[in-house]
């Protein structure tokens, strides 16, 4: 006889060699004690759990002619017949191909008919959520109440596609995904009875594969097995399967923890050169970080799958790396493996992450971050009386500023970005101020248009920007063009929010101000605090010059107001 | 080209170590029924599953087919009755579900693909308008699998592109997959295993096929494509790991088109954005499809050497582009190059999902120019 794999050598013959199934074994094994067996079951679980076996085992339980303990004997002649394909009585439908609804009409024909030599007729559909909706609903009174020499079973991975109203009729048997630890022992045992010596590592790596599913994991023992030969150690398993040497992972750590950029892509470079798939590696690098985050956080190893030198190494590199830490690393990693998917040069992407794993910076807790911002707040309450009028105090020095930098990574604090952004508008105000002093008027000779043309305007250029986009008009309103710089309008803005919302609108907002004045305007918005608050009232005057007269009551000697007394007569009203 | 002589593994490019998992397999009378051969594109599943199917096929049932067999001559021509090929098909009029017969044009350029693939095992078979694996050549499988052959000896069913195969086809072939009769085969390729269902992953045997290093493919083209020793180097370098690629890269002439990576970024860079777009009309009217795809590949290893260069390491795929590179680099240092490289590789996915030409050009170079330009 030629060749058979594993996975059908060595299918379970009982239900007590079924692995990891108990719950569902034990149930039939006392529904059959109990003769309480019901006439429909469905079967569910992922690929490789035992649905298909355990249909077929209890097809032959229930028609074995000397059931031992409820198991079938596998050796009478109906036994026999059964597992070699040949009774009439359990037949064995493929779903997927026979899914029409004349299938199951003949299949409806075929049920009136007694068991030829059984005591019952057992029909197993595997992959039965396949079936159209049409066969289905022509199956459901033959299921609801079939004659009573007739035993349906169902089998699927996808229950979901199955209605409700065959599952009502059905009882449903979720199967669970296999452990780790049961699908070694159960490979152990074939081992031993193919006489072939492998180690528990090699085991390991092999069940781990396997991902829950004993066939999955029964295909690479064959595999592994026709590659090395009936002697195995872990290196072997390692070639066959091309698995990335887990010391390759812990360079990766190794070289995130130092930063060296360099250094990981000479490591990727070798990773590609070893012909490991580029993909496998990142959800291999996922795992490692995992397998930290649990060192980590639960101070234990128990739940690493992996041998026991490297759990060890888990717990030292564990510590390493702060939580906040790992668990950035981890977004990275397993953001880089869903995009890695369908890359076009999985190579590039791997390189991206590497890149940007070495160039993290290490984060700021929280805590700390708002504690240093409270301290802060209470200087600055301490040196003036408000965070808007800030006086010209050293404790504002642009150094002093930049140190104040929030970690992007650290999401909660964004807010407080507008915190440290007027902070921040204090040296540049400042600058401002002493150069629109300086080029107002070289600024206003430059152009076509005089600067106070601008500011008349003004009014109707808000208005004129409301009917256009009210969100933007509305902004608008709450600002004033300070200055002409070689034919860039700045406008000043309250703050980061009035300013970054102009930026954004950056064309629609020079198209409408040059619309306006038939200018060549750029437009450049910038955070401008002026001493008293801008009035809000701006946005219902229309008058121009009233409003830049307003907003700069507070000082009569800049420039602008002293042109605006001497060039319109300008009045101060408050 | 000599390529239809010689027989054996030697057809094969590199992959050693799963030729070596191959011909164990058979030495040991350890052979399963079903395999699943997974890599990127152009790495050669393809070429390892028809030559794997070649030693099942030949007369002498060793490690090494022999070439010399009948069996071993119609494989040469992929004729042998006890071989079936399964590739995506157009589909049949939706309205005659029952019409099974194909156009006869498209069965010319069936043949004439199959033909060129008998050829060049590193040719990939398209058939224009098939994008599935239908469940009716899936239903041939079957009856064909349970049928006794023409010919004595094993059956093997290759079926290039697995992940082709729509839900209906996929389902319907698990029953067969897993316990076909004695002596048949499933032979089966995939570039993208994730779009496979785990139910037909978990009846295979995985054999991964690892990208190709640089030298495997370089001394691919030398032997094979009689290319001489620079210009392989060259291409081997920017097939990424892929034969099928170097062998694209070589029909069209590569250094127009990085000296155009140059040009393209110069020209997206400086103009003013009114410029750009009266620019980008003549830019890529008259230009087709693969001549942009070109462009953009070549823009996608420009960005990643840069990034390479920037961190200081020297592995760089354009190597005699160093300098410009370098001048590149160092005036762009502090620019988020991680976020262009994903605009270039979200370009490249847009025009094969097929979206009109000068809208991808248009927003990459748009994209580009936000990035680099960005304080």
């Amino acid at each position: 006889m030629s060749y058979q794999v594993t996975a059908r050598k060595w299918r379970p013959l009982v239900f007590d060699d079924v692995v990891g199934q108990s719950h569902v074994s034990n149930t039939l094994r006392n529904a059959l004690a109990q003769n309480r067996l019901a006439h429909a079951f469905i079967f569910s679980g992922t690929r490789g759990c035992g649905k298909t076996t355990t249909a077929r085992i209890l097809a032959r339980a229930v028609n074995c002619l000397n059931p031992k303990n409820f198991e079938p004997c596998n050796e009478c002649e109906i036994c026999k017949e059964i597992i070699d394909g040949r009774s009439l009585d359990v037949i064995e439908i493929d779903g997927a191909s026979n899914r029409g609804v004349d299938e199951i009409r003949n299949l409806r024909e075929s049920v009136r008919y007694a068991p030829t030599r059984g005591k019952k007729k057992v029909y197993i559909i595997d992959e039965v959520h396949m079936l159209t909706k049409e066969a289905f609903n022509a199956l459901l009174k033959t299921l609801e109440e079939p004659p009573s020499h007739v035993l349906f079973i169902f089998a699927t991975t996808e229950l979901h596609k199955v209605p409700a109203t065959i599952l009502s009729r059905c009882q449903r048997y979720d199967f669970r995904r296999i452990s780790v630890d049961e699908i070694v022992g159960r490979l152990k045992f074939i081992a031993k009875e193919e006489t072939i010596t492998i180690d528990d590592d090699s085991l390991l790596i092999i069940a781990k594969k396997g991902d829950g599913s004993m066939r999955d994991a029964q295909s690479i023992f064959d595999q592994v097995v026709s590659f090395c030969g009936t002697t195995i150690d872990v290196k072997q398993v390692a070639g066959a399967l091309n698995i990335v040497d887990q010391e390759l992972f812990f360079r990766v750590s190794d070289v995130v923890k130092s930063k060296e950029t360099k250094g990981a892509l000479t490591l990727i470079d070798e990773v590609i050169n070893s012909g490991y798939d580029v993909k496998e590696f990142v959800s291999g690098v996922t795992e490692h970080f995992r397998n930290m985050l649990i060192a980590k956080t639960t101070q234990s190893t128990t739940l690493i799958e992996e041998s026991e030198i490297h759990r060890k190494r888990y717990a030292d590199d564990a510590e390493l790396f702060s939580l906040h830490d790992l668990l950035r690393i981890i977004k990275v990693v397993t953001d880089t493996e869903n995009s890695i998917r369908f890359s076009v040069q999985p190579r590039f992407k791997l390189e991206v992450m590497m890149v940007q794993l070495t160039k993290m910076e290490p984060s700021v807790k929280i805590d700390e971050l708002l504690n240093q911002i409270d301290e802060l707040k209470k200087k600055l309450h301490a040196d003036g009386p408000s965070i808007k009028i800030p006086p010209p105090s050293p404790k504002f020095e642009p150094e002093r500023v930049s140190t104040f930098k929030v970690p992007p990574s650290v999401e909660e604090a964004k807010p407080k970005y507008t915190f440290s952004a007027s902070l921040k508008t204090e040296p540049v105000q400042k600058k401002t101020d002493g150069n629109g002093s300086q080029h107002s008027i070289p600024g206003t000779v430059a152009s076509d248009i005089p600067f106070s043309t601008v500011q008349q305007e003004w009014g109707k250029i808000v208005d004129e920007m409301r009917k256009k986009k009210i969100s933007v008009g509305t902004i608008l309103g709450e600002t004033t063009p300070l200055e002409i710089i070689n034919g860039t309008l700045r406008i000043g803005c309250g703050d980061e929010f009035h300013r970054s919302t102009l930026v954004r609108n950056k064309e629609i907002l020079s198209e409408t101000i040059n619309g306006i004045l038939s200018s060549k305007f750029r437009v450049e918005p910038i955070i401008h605090t002026v001493e008293s608050p801008i009035p809000l009232h701006v946005n219902t005057s229309n008058g121009g010059e009233q409003t830049a007269a307003k907003q700069d009551s507070g000082n009569e000697n800049h420039p602008l107001i002293k042109t605006l007394y001497k060039e319109f007569g300008a009045e101060r009203i408050s | 080209m000599e390529s239809v002589t010689h027989s054996n593994w030697d057809t094969v490019i590199g992959q050693e170590r799963v030729k070596k998992i191959l011909q164990t397999a058979i030495r040991h009378n350890r052979v399963a029924h079903a395999y699943l051969f997974w890599g990127n594109d152009g790495v050669g599943t393809e070429s390892v599953a028809l030559e794997f199917a070649r030693t099942l096929l030949c007369e002498k049932q060793s490690a090494v087919s022999c070439g010399e067999c009948s069996g071993c001559k119609k494989m040469a021509h992929l004729q042998h009755p006890n071989l079936k090929l399964i590739f995506p098909l157009p589909g049949g009029d939706a309205d005659k579900p029952d019409d099974d017969s194909l156009e006869n044009d498209v069965v010319d350029e069936v043949r004439r693909q199959i033909s060129e693939k008998a050829r060049n095992a590193y040719f990939h078979i398209e058939i224009p308008k098939a994008k599935f694996i239908r469940i009716k050549s899936i239903r041939e499988i079957k009856k064909e699998s349970s049928m006794s052959s023409a010919e004595a000896g094993k059956k093997v069913f290759v079926i290039f592109d697995a992940d082709a195969m729509n839900d209906a086809a996929a389902n319907s072939l698990l029953k067969i997959l897993e316990e076909p009769l004695d002596d048949v085969h499933f032979l089966l390729t995939t570039s993208r295993k994730d779009a496979l269902k785990q139910t037909i992953i978990s009846r295979c045997q995985l054999v991964q096929c690892s990208m190709l290093t640089d030298d495997e493919i370089a001394a691919g083209l030398i032997t094979r494509e009689g290319q001489d020793e620079t210009q392989a180097r060259f291409v081997a370098r920017l097939a990424g790991g892929s034969y099928t690629r170097a062998l694209e890269l070589l029909k069209d002439d590569l250094r127009t088109y990085r000296s155009d990576v140059v040009t393209f970024l110069r020209s997206a860079l400086s103009a003013s954005p009114a410029k750009i777009f009266d620019d980008h009309d003549e830019y890529i009217s008259g230009k087709k499809r693969s001549e942009a795809e070109n462009l953009l590949l070549m823009l996608h290893v420009w960005m990643r050497d840069a990034i390479v260069l920037r961190e200081g390491s020297d592995a760089i795929f354009n190597i005699d582009q160093r300098g410009d590179l370098k001048s590149f680099v160092d005036k762009f240092s502090r620019s988020d190059l991680e976020s262009c490289l994903s605009a270039v590789e979200r370009a490249l996915e847009l025009l094969r999902r097929n979206v009109y030409l000068p809208l991808v050009m248009l927003s990459v170079t748009v994209n580009l120019r936000r990035i680099l330009h960005a304080k």
